[in-house]
């Protein structure tokens, strides 16, 4: 039986006489109504949800057994359901890895007083302790100083985490001066929409910082279908094109030595909701400082908000954006030269004359047409910044993929940003666009480049 | 204090859209000129001696393609013999002013001028075919058959290539666009500069990194003539949102709408997904990737009174006339008499005696790649019944069959077509 209406009015009236029924047995009053038209009740729900969980992973494959695994918890609905499926499935019997639990601390960002600090990880504690797994805990600010430890080497550099084995052992995790580092940097960040892109690239250093440190190779995040489709969106408009694949699969092989898996992906926010209101899960509201933020000044709610919106009057747009991405790949990891200092992500600058690129670069160019002005505008410039600081800017500029210079564009002083992306944008090897620039007066090329052997 | 132009440090008068530099006109036109000599360069679109045709529709981005392609060939002697080439899709009151526009344009830059138009290419008009299809899927009908006819112009005139004043702002909307509907063929060839280079006329977008507020800021500046008004039957197009997206998005950061072109060229298909291979038509002859083009199956809908033949899920739709053409076909012999046009379960396929659920989108059916619900035109009660949309069969299977369970219940004219939950 079809239903012609999707009004909620409608579908209530249909469950009251009994119009309407649970898809999958028939049998039992529906209690949730997912997707368009597809009702369940509470027993069938559960099972579905479950079973889109455990099958992401089974399929893939991208988990084996006897392994042990880092799943990120930020408090929020996404991530509490992602520890309850967790939990169950360690209570059945079927989970077939271990589970360690990481939770980034960014209060750094809001102002709050210390001990308002120390109760939002408590409670975070609490909940974690609850569903029985161990916790790790670290805060944002900690990516800030990073260093990658040689191999064979001890590392001297301070640790990125802590473990949290009981209720007393929470001190705030508060380092005030790399906090402090933090807030300038991102003070410095001209716009918004670079100010949270930054702080979702460093979130994401932390995890695969701990991950590193601690030895796990596989990171585990809540990513629902809603959010991913909101990436996409966001990614496209930030001109991060290029990881689209990367940030929307399950098993995200792009650091290399870490993988990103995201098992909830199949599930919209909806039946995440619904999943947590029947289980009584419950997520904490921690403040953010992407609270203030307002779809007139940042990209990333302007998109959830259009996104939101268009999923309401076409309700297949979240699963459309979705599938489009599954189609979307990369070229092989391997042969892929160079990651970005900042995200670690294959460079997509690479790219030849007739791209959106270069044209950026001809625009730019086209303002310095008359030679003279060109050093008066230098001229102007030279008391902001020492040739020292352009030289390093241009190097950061090159070793950073698109989307990382937008971020970081505008931004003076680039020894602000993290130790890490510093030393990394320092010591990169030169791309042979580079070396190809330096000595192009000496090769006796044809016009497009191919050198005379090939 | 009076602002200075950032180039030549004269008196500025413009900030530049695209870039939010302060610029004075003179160098604001160089700039603007060079970066599309630049583009045209860099994607190797011409060669010395080539037949050009200008898409020209009268609108802001064909006069100032026209313009600038005038410029450009004598500045740096592309040596291109140009055309203009329009196309008249039969809309009153907006096509018909923008063809004067075109007139006026072939007078300014001496070019010669050819005009074709929908009706004496396929016989029907925009305005007679959304009297049969309604405001819903009409700009696919006017996009498959422009194209068409701009190639069928082209080939007339014995050109080598077309292009067209698609700018960034154009190119960013299709690149979201293909992205919200799923459509990963055109995903992957909506960023090229050139397109079509196989088979038929290849066509260029030398507007393809300029920004369509900078278009705007030419055409005043320069005092160019042009018609600007948005087609009539747009307001319900699916690339309104991402219009409007793009626009908001703008506003936050400028630089968007090459970032979103740049994603777009980043992107890269898996090698295992399906692509529809290109074929030609077997019916006309000209470029397809199934067996019968696009245009050569909605034609045949339009005359045959299915308009929604080249809509969604075109095998669904021909099964069902199939089906609908036997049916009649066994009717006619058992009982020997002429087509009803009233019956209680089925209706017939020819011509006006469409019935529909009244525009509340009762018939709940899910076009092509899972859109919403038919929603047949808001106020239907005041049209006649041949505005109506949809078509209906009985038989079941998805797509506009589903109508069939309301249909016996409503008629056009119900205010509030309520279906009646007791007879479930």
């Amino acid at each position: 039986m079809v239903l012609p209406y999707r009004t909620e009015v409608f579908r209530f009236y249909a469950i009251l006489t009994g119009k309407l029924q649970c898809v999958k047995c028939r049998r039992d009053v529906p209690v949730v109504v997912t997707r368009v038209n597809d009702a369940f009740c509470q027993d069938c729900f559960l099972v579905y949800a479950v079973h889109k969980f455990r099958s992401a992973i089974g399929k893939s494959k991208v988990i084996v057994p006897k392994e042990h695994v880092l799943v990120a918890y930020s408090g929020g609905p996404a991530s509490s359901a992602l520890l309850h499926f967790l939990q169950e499935g360690k209570k059945e019997g079927k989970l077939r890895f271990t589970v360690t639990v990481v939770h980034i601390d960014e209060l750094a960002l809001v102002s709050v007083s210390d001990k308002e600090r120390q109760e939002k990880v408590q409670e975070v504690v609490e909940i974690v302790q609850q569903r029985g797994f161990p916790l790790l805990l670290t805060s944002l600010e900690c990516a800030m100083d990073m260093v990658k430890p040689e191999a064979g080497e001890s590392s001297q550099a301070p640790e990125m985490c802590k473990e949290v084995t009981s209720e007393k052992e929470v001190d705030a995790l508060a380092n005030p001066d790399k906090g402090d580092k933090l807030k300038k940097l991102l003070d410095s960040l001209p716009s918004i929409s670079a100010k949270e892109e930054f702080i979702r690239v460093l979130r994401n250093q932390v995890l695969l910082g701990v991950a590193r440190e601690r030895g796990f190779t596989k990171v585990v995040v809540g990513d629902t279908a809603t959010a991913l489709s909101v990436r996409i969106m966001t990614d496209m408009a930030k001109g991060k094109g290029s990881q689209v694949s990367f940030d929307t699969t399950i098993g995200d092989k792009r650091y290399g030595d870490v993988m990103v898996v995201r098992p909830i992906r199949d599930l919209n926010m909806k039946e995440v909701e619904a999943y947590n209101r029947l289980q009584n899960v419950e997520s904490i509201s921690i403040p953010h400082i992407a609270d203030q933020w307002h779809k007139s000044n940042s990209i990333e709610q302007l998109t959830a908000h259009f996104i939101h919106g268009l999923q309401e009057n076409f309700p297949s747009t979240v699963p459309n954006i979705v599938r489009t991405s599954d189609k979307l790949g990369h070229q092989d990891i391997e042969s892929l030269p160079e990651k970005c200092s900042l995200c670690e992500s294959p460079l997509d600058t690479d790219v030849g004359e007739a791209s959106a690129l270069r044209a950026v670069e001809v625009c730019e160019r086209l303002l310095q047409k008359d030679g003279a002005s060109r050093s008066q505008s230098q001229a102007a410039q030279s008391s902001d910044c020492t040739q020292h600081d352009r030289v390093a800017a241009d190097n950061m500029k090159a070793s950073l993929c698109y989307g990382c210079r937008l971020t970081v564009k505008g931004l003076r002083d680039v020894s602000l940003l993290p130790t890490h992306v510093v030393q990394k944008s320092q010591s990169r090897c030169l791309s042979r666009d580079e070396m190809r620039a330096q000595i192009s007066e000496f090769l006796l090329d044809d016009e497009n480049g191919d050198t005379p052997n090939s | 204090m009076a602002k200075r132009c950032r180039v030549c440090n004269g008196a500025a008068q413009i900030k530049r859209p695209k870039t939010g530099d302060i610029m004075c006109k003179e160098c604001f036109y160089y700039a603007f000129e060079e970066e599309i000599h630049h583009t045209v360069l860099a994607g190797k679109l011409f060669t010395a001696g080539e037949t050009v045709a200008i898409g020209a529709s009268g609108g802001k981005d064909s006069t100032v393609l026209a313009h600038v392609m005038t410029v450009l060939n004598e500045r740096h002697n592309y040596g291109l013999n140009l055309i203009l080439l329009s196309v008249d899709e039969g809309i009153t009151g907006y096509r018909d002013d923008s063809l004067e526009t075109v007139k006026i344009n072939q007078q300014e830059y001496g070019l010669p001028l050819k005009i074709v138009s929908y009706q004496e290419l396929y016989g029907w008009t925009m305005d007679s075919i959304v009297q049969q299809i309604g405001l819903k899927n009409n700009c696919t009908y006017c996009g498959v058959f422009r194209r068409q006819a701009l190639d069928r112009g082209a080939m007339l005139l014995k050109v080598d290539k077309i292009v067209t004043g698609h700018n960034a702002d154009d190119i960013a909307e299709t690149v979201i666009m293909n992205v919200l509907r799923g459509d990963i063929a055109r995903l992957r060839r909506c960023t090229a500069v050139t397109t079509g280079t196989d088979g038929a006329l290849p066509r260029c977008k030398p507007f393809k990194y300029t920004y369509e507020k900078d278009i705007v800021m030419y055409a005043f500046h320069k005092n160019l003539t042009y018609f600007s008004t948005e087609c009539i039957y747009s307001p319900n197009a699916y690339r309104g949102f991402a219009r409007a997206y793009i626009k908001d998005l703008e506003r936050i950061q400028p630089s968007a709408i090459i970032d979103i072109i740049h994603s777009g060229e980043s992107l890269c298909v898996k090698k295992d997904v399906r692509m529809p291979v290109q074929t030609t038509c077997s019916r006309c002859g000209y470029i397809s990737s199934n067996e019968l083009c696009k245009a050569c199956v909605m034609l045949e809908g339009l005359n045959k009174g299915r308009p929604r033949l080249g809509i969604g899920k075109t095998h669904k739709e021909r099964r069902l006339f199939n089906e609908e053409l036997a049916r009649q076909a066994a009717e006619a012999a058992a009982t020997n008499c002429n087509e009803t046009t009233t019956t209680t379960t089925t209706t017939t396929t020819f011509t006006n005696s469409k019935v529909c659920c009244g525009g509340k989108g009762a018939c709940g059916s899910m076009g092509g790649s899972g859109q919403a619900p038919e929603m047949c035109g808001s106020n239907l009660q005041s049209k006649s019944e041949s505005d109506c949309v949809g078509s209906v069969s009985p038989s079941g299977g998805g797509g506009v069959a589903e109508c069939a369970n309301s249909l016996k219940k409503v008629r056009i004219g119900v205010p509030t077509a309520k279906p009646n939950l007791l007879e479930f």
